[in-house]
């Protein structure tokens, strides 16, 4: 009997503080929860609060664009509106809103960055803002107003705190969301920059015109790596901006992938596996003697002459990129990626998607400028060890023909390319040196 | 009773104990210098000799040559030049030395190519190599794209653009693997073709991601525009 009650009163005690324990706990926990909810909330309060405000900035620098005359002003609207954007692009990227809903007005947000940053280089070469991008700043200025009018209308209904479903950046079907763009119609810039349509949609001019099965792109693949067609695996098709065909396979024991354009059949990237290795910098000569290794290797492949450009070291591999050249004029758009083994001296890696997206036949004309012309426009402070004569790409998808000054100030190590037309300074480019090579920046 | 215990647990606290002490004493600064002789020497004089800074005979003894080969390395890579292998320097050449510590680097000043590789392999670790690059391109491709934010850190941490940030997978380090397949992508390298975004399509349900223009299956995973 003792024993019986005995055993009930501590299994009951026991069961008590084990109830007990557990909603302190839970408490705990509950507590735990509510604090970390509060802290997301603050940050997409937070964040919420800041697209209204970055909007409405924005907005104002447009209009006061629309009354502005001075060049010096011009300057420092259309320089903070640029900046400004990419704030504004982080503030909605922080918030749970669904990418369907939402894309529409990020790429509003950076084209008009974008958009505002080519006028500030047209200005900066003397021109002057057209009457018809003072139409689209006026559109952009009115987008805004929209834009702000339906996040003041969220932020009225407790947005984004209360009535918050979260939305999810890819949906199940194609909800939007509580904050949806996806109807709404954002002005077409017409002009040229990063994030612009004619960028975004550049088509490869680099292919030819025949079209090659994947029969054919086998055979071509074999016969860049020196093996037997039959020994190629199909590894299917990739349709991106290049579509090609793709095979895999080993030679000598070493795998490798290759991926063979569907239009014009040239290779699009070829890598082989180089058995790893360190991550260290060969000295120049040795440097030199890689670089002339890649030079022969793109001969050979049909690429022509070339110049070796920058290069980075990892894994035992040196991977250089080479422009190629043409009438002395070196083609920085076709710009080639070449993976050489620095252990043998092998090349074991190719990425022409550049070449093949800009090549064609250019028409490069003489020179106005004489490179002692160029090197008048250049800082006096510029020690120059070379110069030569090169095409480069802009932001805006132009070529430049350019006269290009290699040399330091101080110790640092620079690019400057001149116009060879103009005149104009059009880039400058800063050489890193970093423990893995060098970075053109 | 109480006494069976006791050995297993004696035994066990033994070997708790040999482990850390091997922590903290079995780290010799296992170095190479003058006078020193064998196969790692001559696995560092043909690591130099490759590299262009050796000319001498790879005959496994560290002479005045290869001390010298040893100084012009360590110049080259911001070490300090004493001409002796310390770990380092050897780290640097690859040869095997004793750990100290953590082993994995951060990226230091290069941070935005150790969030990619920390996004790969939190992604796509159980995946072939180039659907890994093709992973990091994806991001680098958002950050090209004008409907996405215009940075790495923006579009990795951008709400619920990936699991493995939601679930914390992204805190997790990189392999060597990862982080090369990141440094492939930031050279140039895209096998996605200029994909936006990708799926696993035995586990993806969503209707709007299958309706994306498909452009190429690697592994696991459909890249899509």
């Amino acid at each position: 009997m003792w024993n019986k009650k005995w055993v009930r009163i501590t299994l009951i005690s026991l069961a008590g503080a084990l109830i007990l324990g557990l909603s302190a706990y839970s408490i705990v926990l509950h507590d735990q929860n509510t604090s970390l909810k509060n802290q997301i909330s603050a940050v997409y309060q937070r964040s919420f609060e800041e697209l209204m405000s970055d909007m409405n900035s924005l907005q104002t620098k447009l209009y006061k664009l629309e009354a502005a005359t001075g060049l010096n002003q011009y300057s420092m609207l259309l320089t903070d509106v640029w900046r400004q954007t990419g704030d504004t692009a982080g503030s909605l990227s922080l918030l749970p809103v669904s990418y369907a809903g939402t894309s529409a007005l990020t790429q509003f947000i950076n084209r008009t960055g974008d958009f505002c940053r080519s006028l500030l280089r047209k200005l900066s070469l003397g021109q002057s803002i057209t009457q018809e991008e003072y139409d689209q700043i006026k559109k952009l200025a009115a987008s805004c107003g929209e834009v702000i009018k339906s996040l003041q209308e969220l932020y009225g209904k407790g947005f984004p705190q209360d009535g918050f479903s979260e939305a999810v950046f890819i949906p199940e079907n194609d909800e939007k969301g509580t904050l949806d763009f996806s109807n709404q119609e954002f002005p077409r810039l017409q002009y040229d920059g990063p994030f612009s349509e004619s960028t975004e949609n550049k088509q490869p001019e680099g292919l030819g015109k025949n079209q090659v099965n994947q029969q054919q792109a086998a055979e071509i693949a074999a016969k860049f790596l020196g093996v037997d067609a039959g020994t190629l695996t199909a590894d299917g098709e990739c349709n991106g901006r290049i579509p090609c065909w793709e095979f895999s396979g080993n030679q000598d024991g070493r795998a490798f992938l290759i991926s063979v354009t569907k239009q014009g059949g040239h290779i699009l990237w070829y890598r082989k596996d180089n058995g790893g290795g360190i991550s260290a910098i060969p000295t120049d000569q040795r440097y030199r003697e890689l670089s002339k290794a890649a030079q022969q290797y793109l001969a050979e492949k049909g690429y022509g002459e070339s110049a070796p450009s920058y290069a980075q070291f990892y894994n035992g591999m040196a991977i250089i990129n080479l422009a190629p050249v043409e009438k002395d004029v070196v083609l920085y758009p076709d710009l080639i990626k070449v993976w050489i083994d620095i252990y043998t001296g092998e090349a074991v890696g190719l990425d022409a998607n550049n070449y093949l997206m800009s090549h064609k036949p250019r028409d490069l004309k003489e020179p106005k400028l004489t490179a002692e012309a160029a090197r008048e426009k250049v800082t006096p402070s510029l020690v120059v060890s070379s110069t030569r004569l090169a095409l480069i790409p802009l932001e805006t998808g132009e070529e430049k023909l350019c006269w290009e000054f290699t040399g330091k100030i101080e110790d640092r190590d620079y690019i400057i390319y001149i116009n060879a037309e103009t005149g104009q300074e059009e880039d400058i480019l800063m050489i890193q040196h970093t423990n893995d090579g060098e970075l053109v920046m | 009773m109480a006494n069976k215990l006791k050995r297993p647990l004696a035994i066990m606290l033994l070997v708790m104990l040999a482990v850390l002490l091997y922590g903290c004493v079995a780290q010799p600064a296992a170095s190479y210098k003058l006078g020193s002789s064998g196969e790692e020497v001559k696995e560092i004089q043909r690591r130099l000799r490759d590299w262009g800074y050796y000319k001498g005979p790879v005959d496994g003894k560290y002479g005045e040559a290869t001390r010298a080969a040893v100084i012009w390395f360590q110049k080259k890579h911001g070490l300090v030049a004493d001409g002796i292998v310390g770990a380092q320097t050897a780290e640097k050449l690859g040869i095997p030395a004793p750990k100290s510590g953590g082993s994995v680097k951060s990226g230091g000043s290069n941070s935005d190519l150790y969030l990619l590789a920390k996004l790969v392999y939190a992604e796509a670790r159980g995946e072939p190599y180039k659907g890994k690059v093709a992973v990091a391109a994806v991001v680098l491709n958002r950050v090209e794209s004008s409907q996405f934010p215009d940075s790495i850190p923006k579009v990795i941490y951008q709400k619920g653009a990936f699991t493995c940030v939601d679930d914390g997978q992204i805190n997790l380090a990189p392999d060597q693997e990862s982080l090369d397949a990141a440094r492939d992508a930031m050279n140039g390298w895209d096998p996605s073709g200029g994909a936006l975004f990708y799926f696993e399509p035995n586990k993806a349900t969503s209707k709007w991601i299958w309706s994306r223009p498909q452009i190429v299956t690697i592994g696991n995973h459909i890249f899509c525009a």
